[in-house]
């Protein structure tokens, strides 16, 4: 079960996918006929705070749809308010950020959270989010990272070696004063898919949204979409509200579906596409097919579909096999020459910051590698 | 209270929301914070929260009373005092603009 890393309570798992689900056409799923009662409610009020599933809960209690006694509608209502801080000093946050980004001229496109609740959900509330991820070309990251540390942010992990956030980063998380978190990123994921994906692309469209009285941008619609999917599929464990995103989106009728294919298969993602949009369908137990959900039950992965995908969830995914599936689609040899070297010899910083040696880098891969290079 | 007198100066200024202002609603009501500032976030709950719904558009003192008091089925004169206080504090938040 997604976020749950003990043996859930019988009740729970079923009231949080069907709060997954709350509001979507077709939903089979069904919300408890009876308040839930203890020991049941207080886990599954901590596992919706943890799938970031409060805002749509909020909804289905005032929908009077969640049947709930006046102590837990309480909760909820007090758990929304904390929910709702964040997200506002995270959105504070985010103009302060942009402001300081359009002065050091830097591009950058917001991804997930903010973006995705304000454009894609009917009330922010209903898409909670505990960091920013903001994307930024690659020849831009140094310079941004920069901005943010000037702004009393702090790189909790430097970068691996000399140049490689740049040409194969996923991207940097950097602590904000008032324990706040942006994750700035090159690309949507580490390993092979990351290095697929078309990145200038990305800035050729956007999407606006208004925060206060100032337009920001995040990615387009389709890109969005595919970004959202990038997240659930790959995800260990996948959010409920991940899939949620997808469902919400695909439903919207706003997707231009031969551009969203056309995306998956310049960034070689049509497994990824598939699996997120089936894993989204079954979760929240949709009854209605449109044309995404039929194709995507249709999918059938190929070998390399299915190695790409081991890259991620395979049973024994590892920092070594990633980067052996990483390093097979660079395409230019002095570029895997780079990759391979800046994952060998890492920089001292890094080195430091993650409390190892250089052996001790070396030698993990290499325990890896001696069980056999994955295919 | 002036604001009970739809032709006191006071009944005639006109509310509304300041512009760089991120909020959200929830159960409980609306949750505020004016980015201008490096205040916390404010809960606003029962009647304030109201206040904020209403002003949605710009509406003046007068008849923002005079909404509110139907909504909660009291005379205009009972809340006007609340009203006023809680116009005041909003205003002295950076949440809402007066003209």
């Amino acid at each position: 079960m997604p976020g749950l890393t003990a043996e859930p309570l019988a009740g729970v798992v079923p009231a949080l996918e069907a709060v997954a689900a709350y509001g979507l056409v077709g939903t089979r799923r069904e919300l408890p006929t009876e308040p839930l009662t203890e020991p049941t409610w207080s886990a599954f009020l901590d596992a919706a705070a943890g799938e970031r599933l409060v805002g749509l809960l909020a909804l289905a209690i005032l929908d009077g749809a969640f049947p709930a006694t006046a102590g837990q509608i309480e909760a909820v209502a007090n758990l929304e308010t904390d929910v709702a801080v964040v997200a506002l000093m995270l959105e504070r946050l985010l103009l302060a950020v942009a402001d300081r980004f359009g002065g050091a001229g830097i591009d950058f496109r917001v991804l997930k959270g903010p973006s995705v609740a304000h454009v894609d959900y009917p009330e922010a509330a209903l898409r909670s989010f505990g960091d920013l991820d903001l994307l930024v070309r690659g020849a831009d990251f140094a310079g941004a990272v920069a901005v943010l540390e000037a702004d009393g942010g702090r790189r909790a992990v430097p970068e691996l070696r000399r140049g490689f956030d740049h040409r194969f980063g996923k991207g940097a998380t950097i602590s904000m004063p008032g324990r706040l978190e942006v994750d700035l990123h090159r690309t949507f994921v580490a390993g092979p898919l990351g290095m697929m994906i078309d990145l200038d692309g990305l800035f050729e469209t956007s999407t606006g949204f208004v925060l206060g009285d100032r337009l920001l941008v995040g990615l387009g619609t389709e890109e969005r979409f595919l970004h959202a999917c990038v997240h659930a599929a790959l995800g260990r464990p996948t959010r409920l509200n991940s899939l949620r995103d997808i469902a919400q989106m695909a439903l919207a009728g706003e997707l231009d579906l031969a551009r969203v294919y056309g995306l998956a298969d310049s960034w070689r993602a049509r497994a990824v596409l598939a699996r997120a949009v089936s894993l989204a369908w079954t979760v929240l137990d949709i009854s209605d097919s449109v044309a995404l959900s039929a194709w995507a039950a249709r999918y059938r992965p190929g070998p390399e579909d299915r190695r790409l995908l081991a890259a991620y969830i395979g049973g024994d995914r590892s920092y070594t096999r990633q980067a052996i599936a990483t390093f097979r689609v660079i395409p230019r040899r002095r570029d895997k020459v780079a990759y391979a070297r800046s994952l060998l010899f890492p920089e001292r910083p890094y080195l430091e910051a993650r409390n190892s040696r250089r052996l001790d880098h070396v030698r993990r891969g290499s325990t890896h590698l001696r069980w056999g290079i994955p295919r | 209270m002036t604001i009970t007198d739809p032709v006191a100066p006071e009944a005639l200024v006109l509310w509304c929301r300041a512009d760089r202002v991120l909020w959200r609603r929830t159960l409980g009501g609306v949750v505020v914070l004016p980015t201008q500032r490096t205040t916390e976030p404010v809960a606003l709950r029962g009647p304030a929260a109201m206040i904020w719904e209403l002003l949605a558009e710009p509406l003046r003192a007068a008849d923002l009373l005079e909404s509110l008091a139907a909504t909660y089925g009291v005379g205009a004169h009972e809340v006007a005092a609340d009203v006023a206080g809680a116009l005041d504090l909003l205003l002295e938040l950076g949440a809402l603009c007066r003209d």
